[in-house]
């Protein structure tokens, strides 16, 4: 049975940004603040406890997974986080929604003929 | 100042909820160790807030009223979460009370307490050891003989465990304390007679 992508939606700002992280590759929790930061330029920093926080939401939703890998001694200690594929699709439905709101956003804001 | 953040930060990760902790303290102290200058200050708020977050708004299988699904009191299971600091409090209270009631009924007939004392060492019986003052010679031996196990030095000093101190382990009495002199420094600190 298809899962209910809209019952997940609209995201959260932090989620929105963790699964976008998770979109290319997977990473370890420093590893998505870091492409967080880079995404939007250093406009939006995630902490550690919002990061945490929303991951262990997203694995008990079944939008992310722990990835089991062997790492280098010093990354031992780190754990790696994947998208899934119903978290791949919830993605996906929030774009979509996001690219209405956008399209609707630039219709409404266009400025006027004549006006100025 | 760096090492005072990272204590700081290290007890806001340990008020955190033990599941939470386990799974992620690490890696969030990792990250803390990762950041620089102002980037400190910035976290040790999202710790906080994270603490706030987890004890306030993420119960997670502890219920509002200190619940476990089927309404299991928290307090008497052995799951992964241990009980909030109101429950410690609240055992600690009990614990409290009923050491109170225990020694109260033992001490409660003043006509029949009468010293245990230790013959034969010659000395008054105001320097004698004594073991125990309560209704019968046989449940103040047993009782000074849990109390001795318990205590580290009492225990030292009572070499065959019979609950007294006789005449010849006083007589090795610093033998006995020196074994417990863990560092050799010839006294005894409270850390070296602790539980």
């Amino acid at each position: 049975m298809k899962p209910n992508l809209d019952a997940f939606l609209p995201l959260s700002s932090a989620t929105l940004h963790i699964l976008l992280a998770l979109a290319s590759e997977d990473r370890h929790g420093y590893g998505i603040m870091l492409e967080v930061a880079r995404q939007t330029e250093g406009r939006y920093k995630l902490g550690p406890g919002t990061l945490y926080d929303n991951l262990r939401k997203l694995m008990n939703q079944g939008l992310v997974e722990e990835v089991r890998r062997t790492a280098g001694k010093e990354n031992s200690r780190r754990r790696y986080y994947r998208l899934t594929s119903l978290g791949s699709g919830v993605l996906a439905e929030e774009i979509e929604r996001l690219r209405g709101v956008v399209r609707e956003a630039r219709l409404l804001l266009r400025p006027a003929p004549g006006r100025v | 100042m760096r090492r005072l953040a990272r204590s700081l930060y290290c007890w806001l990760l340990r008020l955190h909820p033990q599941s939470f902790r386990q799974e992620f303290a690490d890696e969030m102290l990792w990250i803390f160790d990762q950041a620089e200058g102002r980037g400190v200050g910035r976290l040790l708020a999202d710790g906080l807030l994270s603490l706030v977050r987890q004890r306030m708004l993420r119960p997670a299988a502890v219920g509002a009223a200190g619940q476990l699904p089927g309404d299991v009191p928290v307090f008497y299971t052995c799951e992964r979460f241990l009980p909030g600091p109101g429950a410690l409090l609240h055992g600690a209270a009990l614990s409290l009370a009923a050491f109170c009631v225990v020694t109260l009924a033992f001490s409660a007939r003043p006509s029949q307490q009468k010293p245990l004392l230790l013959p034969g060492l010659g000395l008054s019986p105001d320097y004698q050891v004594v073991a125990w003052h309560g209704p019968s010679r046989a449940t103040g031996r047993r009782f000074a003989s849990v109390y001795f196990r318990l205590s580290p030095v009492l225990g030292a000093l009572d070499a065959n465990r019979d609950g007294e101190i006789s005449a010849a382990e006083i007589e090795n009495a610093p033998e006995a304390l020196r074994g417990l002199d863990k560092n050799g420094d010839g006294r005894l600190s409270a850390g070296e007679v602790i539980w």
